[in-house]
């Protein structure tokens, strides 16, 4: 069973001239990732109902949901940590569903890091390579070359992981999974034990660091500008499913449903029922750019996307009163009566609370939910 | 009042000396409790070490000599004798064979019982624990009943042949084992299982993810973190088993004098000074011996680990 999937069960070293070098086209090697009807129960409670999805190769791929989602559990499942109870994972076209985790080309940035706590940060890094018995002077130029990629001096080699902070450890161990050159690295909300900063920071380190190298990453987090950050691609998970996959821009701006349109930053969520031609509202009617099936529905409009004026617009118009005012230096917001709608404003805008002003809803920013 | 700087600790203000006080308050029973069991026995144990035995009705007679020492390493009225010291040493070799007899099977009980059920860990716990509410003299007893000659076990052994049929199973070798490892396995499961529990598995994750073989995943992820606990588990299997003496003198036949058997002869037998200083001899050689253990138990694991790095390394 093993043995038909040679290219991808391999544990023997391969000998690669450049190694780690930005994204060296490896010949036919083509290592999409795929999950077809993958569904994972623990006793009674449904972890994963049916996932399927493909990450190209090369891509930046998140998945985002809450905590209980169910994306940890599938990415355990990619990494081989887990048994999925039905499904497949299909790299390059391999199906590796029945590979343990020691067989698959793929590693895993653990939450916490799990760094081996009585070895050294060389030894840690080194770790994979000495369980492949690669040759010693080959695991010295690897590990160096790694150390180098994620700037760690020569001065961390012999340093043990509780003397580093929580950044350090965190390239250690991404040194520690790309060392062996995976063609999928997983990371396993990588940043949470990180503080506000240095997470910013890192965020960036690890987007130009996977467009450099340009392997498949696959990033667990529940943090969205996070996700938003790094990604080519946002899988938005609930309760064990995929519902939404696209760029940063399409999960954005255009959210599915209510779940998505206020998991991805801020969303005035409007009840709407169908009337001719328009859709009925608490704020009147409103012009849309395409009907929806159901009866009665949302409608979802960012707080930036709708235009604040004096005088009455000519689209779909909202008249109101604003209830409060918060400046927060870069822009405004505004809740505005009736409805606590909420929109965002240039902070040039000269507005006091308690001010009439129009609102305008344009019908291109006014996204049609799936419920 | 002199000054004592006020200071922040658990955020409350107080003053060093005002701490002081309150611990020495909540330790007070305990030390209470430890000076009249062991501090001030341990100080009779020590005098009496160097007192003499009286003529006639064999009382302490207060002293400073050194002659129970002499006796101990064997000079006696009939010139050098090698008779305490194969004791001392049968004591050790017999107390290490059951210390690593224990760990050997405490280790993988402990991994079974962490890994059930959060609701089967502690009856499971307690199954391990039972036998260690019952008198010990009880449970040899019930050793030697089990290991009779017309008990199943001894009537197994007969049909395999690996005894003569009809043989008890009791005295020996293997029973005196038997009867030990039994005693002191609870020792060995009960700190074993409290580090088995909290053990951190994405680092046994981590190795898998890595590449490694069982043995690597063992060596590396598993025995630096379960390896304080194997260091507590030797010290309390086999602190108590150098000083036993009910298992192999029960079980043993009377062939298997240990230390214990003779410190236990001496107050039998009032000879109080002799027999406190054995007791000496064995509680310096025993403390003596895990300050060793500690000492390597630190540099030696270091020192353990960059050789198998090194031997791996080799191609």
């Amino acid at each position: 069973m093993i043995g038909a999937q040679p290219a991808v069960g391999q544990a023997a070293p391969r000998e690669q001239a450049a190694h780690l070098a930005p994204s060296a086209p490896r010949a036919g090697a083509s290592s999409e990732l795929r999950l077809s009807q993958v569904s994972k129960s623990f006793g009674q409670l449904r972890v994963l109902d049916h996932v399927g999805f493909t990450v190209e190769a090369g891509q930046f791929a998140t998945l985002l949901g809450p905590s209980g989602c169910g994306k940890t559990t599938l990415l355990r499942i990619i990494a081989g940590l887990e048994v999925a109870d039905r499904g497949q994972v299909a790299l390059g076209g391999n199906d590796i569903s029945a590979l343990p985790a020691n067989r698959r080309p793929i590693n895993t940035v653990f939450q916490n890091y799990a760094l081996f706590p009585h070895l050294s940060v060389y030894e840690n890094i080194a770790f994979g390579l000495r369980s492949r018995r690669f040759a010693g002077e080959q695991i010295q130029r690897r590990v160096r070359d790694a150390m180098q990629m994620l700037q760690l001096d020569n001065g961390f080699e012999e340093r043990y992981p509780d003397e580093l902070s929580g950044g350090q450890k965190q390239r250690v161990a991404l040194a520690r999974a790309l060392v062996n050159e995976p063609e999928v690295l997983l990371l396993d909300e990588p940043m949470s034990a990180l503080d506000a900063k240095l997470r910013a920071e890192v965020q960036l380190d690890l987007r130009r660091l996977q467009r450099r190298l340009g392997k498949t990453f696959i990033l667990v987090t529940h943090d969205q500008d996070e996700a938003m950050t790094v990604s080519d691609r946002i899988l938005v998970m609930q309760d064990g499913r995929i519902v939404q996959s696209g760029t940063p821009l399409d999960v954005y701006e255009h959210p599915v449903n209510r779940f998505v349109a206020r998991f991805l930053g801020l969303a005035n969520l409007i009840p709407a029922r169908r009337g001719m031609g328009r859709l009925e509202t608490a704020f009147g009617a409103m012009r849309v750019k395409h009907l929806p099936q159901w009866e009665s529905g949302t409608l979802a409009i960012r707080p930036e996307r709708i235009r604040v004026s004096l005088l009455e617009p000519a689209g779909n118009a909202v008249s109101g009163v604003i209830r409060e005012l918060i400046y927060r230096g870069d822009h405004i917001d505004l809740f505005v009566e009736p409805g606590e709608l909420r929109a965002r404003v240039s902070p040039t805008l000269r507005l006091a609370a308690g001010q009439r002003i129009w609102l305008e809803l344009p019908p291109e920013h006014l996204e049609v939910l799936a419920d | 009042m002199r000054d004592s700087p006020t200071i922040l600790w658990r955020g409350e203000l107080t003053t060093r000396r005002s701490l002081r006080r309150r611990g020495l308050g909540v330790l007070a029973p305990a030390l209470f409790w430890l000076t009249i069991f062991l501090v001030l026995p341990s100080i009779a144990t020590a005098l009496a070490a160097f007192a003499q035995r009286g003529e006639l009705r064999g009382q302490i007679e207060w002293s400073l000599t050194f002659d129970n020492f002499k006796r101990l390493v064997g000079f006696g009225l009939f010139g050098w004798s090698a008779d305490h010291m194969v004791i001392f040493a049968r004591s050790v070799w017999i107390a290490a064979v059951t210390t690593c007899l224990s760990l050997l099977l405490a280790y993988p009980l402990a991994f079974f019982i962490a890994t059930r059920k959060p609701g089967w860990r502690y009856p499971l716990l307690a199954l391990v624990m039972v036998p260690f509410c019952t008198n010990i003299v009880i449970r040899v007893y019930a050793w030697q009943q089990l290991l009779a000659h017309d008990m199943p076990i001894a009537r197994l052994a007969a049909s395999l042949r690996l005894v003569r049929p009809g043989s008890s199973l009791c005295p020996s070798t293997l029973a005196v084992y038997i009867g030990m490892v039994s005693t002191f396995l609870p020792f060995a499961v009960l700190p074993l299982y409290a580090s088995v529990e909290r053990l951190d598995w994405s680092i046994v994750e981590a190795a898998r993810d890595l590449y490694a073989s069982r043995w690597r995943i063992f060596r590396h992820a598993i025995l630096p973190q379960t390896r304080a606990a194997l260091q507590v588990a030797t010290i309390l299997a086999f602190i108590p088993a150098m000083g036993t003496f009910v298992v192999p003198d029960l079980l043993g036949g009377g062939r298997y004098m240990l230390a214990g058997s003779l410190i236990q002869q001496q107050f039998g037998g009032s000879d109080v000074p002799f027999g406190a200083a054995i007791s000496l001899a064995l509680m310096v050689l025993t403390l003596g011996g895990l300050f060793l253990l500690r000492r390597s138990g630190e540099s030696g694991a270091a020192a353990a680990g960059e050789l198998a790095q090194v031997r791996e390394a080799a191609p």
